[in-house]
Formats: structure tokens, C-alpha cells, sequence
């Protein structure tokens, strides 16, 4: 596919613990396992799933900030899995990334001008002139005013901080941003004004986006096509619209009922998910879903579902998707 | 008939280096006995400060009360001495917090932090009671295999268990409130369901008044009846909650209700916004709080403080403007 930007096949990522007296390999978290997904250019990706899932993982194993165990990662075609660092450097100006915590991710010694003058000096972009006028530009493109270079992180507040933080991403005019929980640490109007700007921003620079979240409204509201982790593997992708509208698989029917409405007149009776999501290290025989699934049935503890294409664009990974669909 | 509890023109100002500040100015408000009131907000805007004023464990010296009445059943918190305020706290109203992981004692097993509340409430109780006791508030809050959990420590606990410890020993005592801070702000969202339904169905049972201090307007409309509304430190609007979320009268309600991106809207579209941010405590404007971020500002807002009034019986809101502004039917 010529418009595909990113391909992700089988994309697997298990992290060794290590203990004893030798300090041997002795067992081996999941992190994630089995990822396949395209990202067209322009397109936003949503992958959603609670805590411990696995979905930063796959952000920064994408990125080769971590070496993946399995799979393939295909960028503009071109196979990136076994790049080395030196190798992936030019291919840094495109692949970008946003964090949640911008206080944490921006060097609070730096002032912000010299924040987003790294990326040009890092990658040997402009001259000084040019450097300073980009930085101008970048500021107010992100809605932060000119005298904001001379000042330190900490000097901001937490949406503004976000701000830089973008700044920096698009900085390169990348073709691909992971956007890790971007607007989760933020007060719901600031959250509005981050989304916005993304969502503008992606517009005009034809940017694709991951963006990881949480919180299935805001990923909702953001993406075009939506996966849903679950204990390291994508139980259920298709379109925006289809997952709110007509999600297959049990979790994330649990996940969609979950969400408190806002709107007091449709309290509903929320169908709590029982118990709690099970450890990485050892997760569950056959479908990992099977032990909190309110329809497991017996062939759910023995054999893994297949996650296939149920519906035109609509991938699930439960034996009982056809049944479960309608319900 | 008297409130379970009665907040009147509380006031709370904190010293620092840059000088005094005002955390919360002029909030009242009422609860009353099985009801679950909601203080919603963003950071900073007081509805924390306001909580602890409430048990009175603002840190000492820099928080101060400096006006106003905290009535518990008709009796001034302000006036109790120490001693009495022992006799109140986690018996009387109890609090749980955002962030079990802080609250817990590392170094303790939950088993030894139940039981100590018993211990200090109700010295009389013999140590098989404390501990037969403890092992009913656990099966109470649904922690499983509860006799074993007791030897446990907090860090071996899952989020979704500590916070279900944290409330088992808010609940010991069967409280007459219980106020809850963001009790499920740092829990995954299946996680948050289930916490929520127990809290609701706890409530049943003991018939205790709750204040759910959130930031979430979605938790708010699950849990609530009642709803203040603040806004850097002062309240915008109180209302009951079918009044407010059908027809907010307050511009940063109608805002923040706005910004909330809903699963029902179409993807990739626009959300609304509050432009700007929140001014500082240490730099508030005159007049009007909001005024900076209003999109109905007028020049009286700039000057005139408004008053929290009656919009409709006991809709109450701080608007100058409110009357005149004729919001389209959502």
C-alpha cells in the first residue's frame, strides 16, 4: 500500500527478569505480543487499554527506543526492526514523541529556547538566523508568546508545558508523532485546548499519529481507527465510529459501560468488570480475557481466539465475536 | 431540622514566601444524612483546601480558617478543642484519598492499620474483637480472602485493593460522613466502577452523607445529588445535579461542560474550549474570578464581585451576567 506510513507486523516484546545467585534469567514479562497494525499517512491510530497493557511498549519499542524480541516494523516501506542507533538517526527527524508528563521529559536547566533549538542542532538543520526564526514560529504556532524562550520549564504551567513539549515534536515537521497520554495529567479545559491543537496541527502538517491513552472518550475523540490492548495484545481494532457504535469484543463493551457518563439522567447500572487485570508475568491459558470475561466458556481457558477480520475493517480476537456482536 | 453538616462562608487563607493567599473564599454549602454531595474543579481551585478545613488538618501555621462556620450537626468544628476533634476524626467523618500508596503506612501491615482505628476509638474492645471487627469492614469492601489480606502490606496490594483497604478504615467506625478526595482518580476505569458502585452501595447501608471532591463531571453525574461548582476558590455554581447538568447558568460550567470530548460526538471534531487558564492566587483579578477566561465578560465584571444567588429556588450561581445570557438548549 503506497499512502501506508507505518507497518507493524507481529510486533512482540517480552522483558527478561532476572534473579537467584547468578542472577539468571528466571521468568519474562509480556509486555506485548503479536501486534499488527498499518498507520496511513494523516491518520491517527488510537490504542487504548488500562494500566500495564502494554500500549507504551509498543510506543517505544515503534520508535526503537526498545529492542524488540519479535515481529517487523516497516517505515515508508522500509524495514526498521534491526537498524542500528546510527542508522535510525536520520529517520528520527520523522518519528516523533509527545509524553505525559512534559515536566518530566523537558530539561529543566534549559531554558525552552534552547529546548527546541536541539532538535535543529542535533539533526544539523539551518543556520543560526534560521534556528531563531523557527523557534519564534514554532512558539506561537503552539500558542505560547515569544518572551517564553528565555524562561525554564518550571515556570509554566502544566498545559503550557504540554505546549513545549509539542513544540519540540513538530519541531522537524515529522511525519509521525507517538502521542504517549498527551492530555491525561491535564484539567479537562486545558485537555480541550491540547486536543484541538493536535487535531489542527495534524491538518496542516499531514502528521500520523499513535495516540495512547487511557481514557477510551478522548482516544475516541481523537483517532480514525481505534485498537484496544489488553494484557499485550490487541483484542479489538476498526474505525472510531464502529468501536463506540458496534464494539464486539466483551472487553471493550466492559470498557465503553465503565466510562461514568456525564449525564445524570442515564445512570445505568454499571456492569463492573469482576476482579482485576492479571499480571503480565503469567497471564492467563488461552484467551488472557477468560478470567474476568462474563461469557467465557470452556474453550476460552484452553485455546487462544484468532484475531481476525469479523467485519469489513473490523478486527476482533474472540471466539465469539459473530455471536457476541449484536448484543 | 438541622444539616448533618453546615459549610458557611468558609474562608481559608495559606502564608507563604510571596505572602498570603486566599485558597477558599466565602463557599457554603450543606449536607444532609444519606446524601452525596460533589465539589467539582479544577487544580487549585480550593475544593481539596476545603475538605480538609472540614476536618480541620490544614497544615499548621501557614493554612488558617480566617472566617466563617463548619457546623456538624448544628455544632461549630471550629470551636472543638483537640481532644474532641480526636473524637470526630475517622469516627465521626472520615476521609479517603486520592492516592492510597501516600495515605498507607509502608511500614505497617493494613491488618495493624484497621485495627488501630478501633484501638483508638474504642479502647474497651478486646483484641480478638478488633480483629474479628476488622475482618468484617474487609468482606464489607469486598477484599477478598479477607483473614489473609490482614498480614498484608500496602505494597503487595494491587491500586483497586489498596484503595478498598483505604476505605475499609475510613468505614470502620461507620462514619456519619465521609468525604472522599478523588478516590478514583488514579484507578483504571473498570477499576473506578467497581470502587464507585461500593462506595453507593456502603452509603445504603450505613446512611452516611458523602462528599465526592472530583475533578471528573462524569463521576459527578453518576454519584451526586447536590454540586458545587468551584472556581479558584470560590464557588460558581451549586445546584442540584439534574438542574445542573440540564441547564447550566454559570459560563464555566456551560465550559467545562463543553470541553469533555463525549463518545456520542463524531471523531476529530472541534471540542470546545475555556480559552486561557486559571490566574494565580497570588495575581486574582478584581470583580469576577472568570472574568479573564469569559466569553461574556462586560466591564461591571471587572469591578463587581458577583454574589452566589438564586437562580431557580435553590439553583444558586455567580454571575452577573447570568440572567441576560440565553444559552441554546443543549
Amino acid at each position: 500500500m503506497s499512502d501506508s506510513l507505518l507497518e507493524v507486523r507481529g510486533l512482540t516484546k517480552h522483558y527478561p527478569i532476572y534473579g537467584g545467585i547468578l542472577m539468571k534469567q528466571v521468568a519474562k514479562v509480556y509486555a506485548a505480543s503479536q501486534v499488527t497494525f498499518s498507520l496511513k499517512k494523516g491518520e491517527t491510530l488510537g490504542l487504548v487499554g488500562e494500566s500495564g497493557c502494554g500500549k507504551s511498549t509498543v510506543g517505544r519499542t515503534l520508535l526503537k527506543l526498545y529492542r524488540p524480541t519479535g515481529g517487523q516494523i516497516f517505515f515508508e516501506g522500509k524495514e526498521i526492526t534491526d537498524l542500528s542507533e546510527k542508522e535510525m538517526r536520520p529517520l528520527r527527524q520523522d518519528m516523533q514523541i509527545i509524553f505525559q508528563d512534559p515536566f518530566e521529559s523537558l530539561n529543566s536547566r534549559h531554558t525552552v529556547g534552547k529546548i527546541l533549538e536541539e532538535p535543529f542542532l542535533v539533526h544539523k538543520v539551518g543556520t543560526p538566523q534560521e534556528r531563531e526564526k523557527r523557534i519564534v514560529e514554532l512558539l506561537d504556532r503552539v500558542g505560547l508568546p515569544e518572551r517564553a524562550r528565555h524562561k525554564y520549564p518550571h515556570e509554566f504551567s502544566g498545559g503550557q508545558r504540554q505546549r513545549i513539549g509539542i513544540a519540540r515534536a513538530i519541531a522537524l515537521r515529522p511525519k509521525l508523532i507517538i502521542c504517549d497520554e498527551p492530555v491525561s495529567a491535564l484539567d479537562v479545559s486545558i485537555q480541550s485546548q491540547i486536543v484541538n491543537l493536535l487535531l489542527e496541527l495534524q491538518k496542516e502538517m499531514n502528521m500520523s499519529y499513535l495516540f495512547i491513552a487511557h481514557d477510551l472518550s478522548v482516544v475516541k475523540h481523537v483517532s480514525d481507527r481505534v485498537a484496544v490492548m489488553y494484557l499485550g495484545k490487541i483484542v479489538e481494532l476498526t474505525t472510531a465510529e464502529r468501536i463506540y457504535e458496534k464494539a464486539m469484543h466483551p472487553y471493550t463493551k466492559s470498557l465503553l459501560s465503565a466510562i461514568p457518563v456525564p449525564d445524570p439522567t442515564k445512570r445505568a447500572e454499571i456492569q463492573a468488570l469482576k476482579g482485576e487485570v492479571p499480571s503480565p508475568r503469567n497471564p492467563p491459558s488461552g484467551c488472557h480475557f477468560h478470567t474476568r470475561c462474563p461469557f467465557a466458556k470452556d474453550v476460552c481457558r484452553t485455546k487462544v481466539p484468532e484475531f481476525k477480520e469479523e467485519a469489513t475493517e473490523h478486527f476482533s480476537a474472540c471466539h465469539f465475536s459473530q455471536e457476541l456482536k449484536d448484543q | 431540622m438541622t444539616s448533618l453538616l453546615e459549610v458557611k462562608n468558609l474562608k481559608v487563607s495559606f502564608e507563604t514566601e510571596q505572602g498570603r493567599v486566599t485558597a477558599v473564599d466565602d463557599v457554603s454549602f450543606s449536607l444532609e444524612k444519606g446524601k452525596t454531595l460533589g465539589i467539582v474543579g479544577e487544580s487549585g481551585c480550593g475544593k481539596s483546601v476545603t475538605a480538609m478545613s472540614i476536618l480541620r488538618l490544614l497544615p499548621k501555621p501557614a493554612g488558617n480558617i480566617d472566617n466563617g462556620e463548619i457546623l456538624f450537626n448544628g455544632k461549630n468544628i471550629r470551636d472543638l478543642s483537640i481532644h474532641d476533634m480526636f473524637q470526630i476524626r475517622g469516627r465521626k467523618i472520615s476521609m479517603i484519598f486520592q492516592e492510597p500508596m501516600t495515605a498507607l503506612n509502608p511500614v505497617k501491615s493494613v491488618g495493624k492499620q484497621i485495627m488501630e482505628v478501633y484501638e483508638l476509638h474504642f479502647p474497651e474492645m478486646s483484641k480478638e474483637d478488633r480483629k474479628r471487627s476488622a475482618i468484617e469492614t474487609f468482606e464489607m469492601v469486598g477484599i477478598p480472602a479477607p483473614d489473609r489480606r490482614l498480614r498484608e502490606y500496602p505494597h503487595q496490594l494491587s491500586g483497586g485493593l489498596r484503595q478498598r483497604v483505604m476505605i475499609a478504615i475510613a468505614l470502620a467506625c461507620k462514619p456519619d460522613i465521609l468525604i472522599a478526595d478523588e478516590p478514583t482518580t488514579a484507578l483504571d476505569v473498570t477499576i473506578q466502577a467497581q470502587i464507585l458502585d461500593l462506595i453507593k452501595d456502603l452509603q445504603k447501608e450505613i446512611g452516611m452523607g458523602v462528599i465526592f471532591i472530583t475533578h471528573d463531571l462524569g463521576v459527578v453525574a453518576q454519584v451526586c445529588d447536590e454540586i458545587v461548582v468551584m472556581y479558584a476558590g470560590r464557588i460558581a455554581e451549586r445546584a442540584n445535579v439534574f438542574d445542573l447538568f440540564k441547564s447550566p447558568q454559570h459560563p464555566y460550567t456551560h465550559g467545562l461542560l463543553g470541553s469533555i470530548p463525549r463518545l456520542e460526538l463524531a471523531p476529530k471534531t472541534k471540542l470546545q474550549t475555556i480559552e486561557g487558564m486559571v490566574p494565580s492566587l497570588f495575581d486574582m483579578p478584581q470583580g469576577c474570578r472568570f472574568q479573564n477566561r469569559c466569553e461574556f465578560v462586560q466591564e461591571v465584571c471587572k469591578s463587581k464581585i458577583p454574589p452566589l444567588e438564586a437562580f431557580q429556588g435553590s439553583h444558586l450561581v455567580s454571575c452577573l451576567r447570568s440572567k441576560e445570557i440565553e444559552w441554546s438548549d443543549r
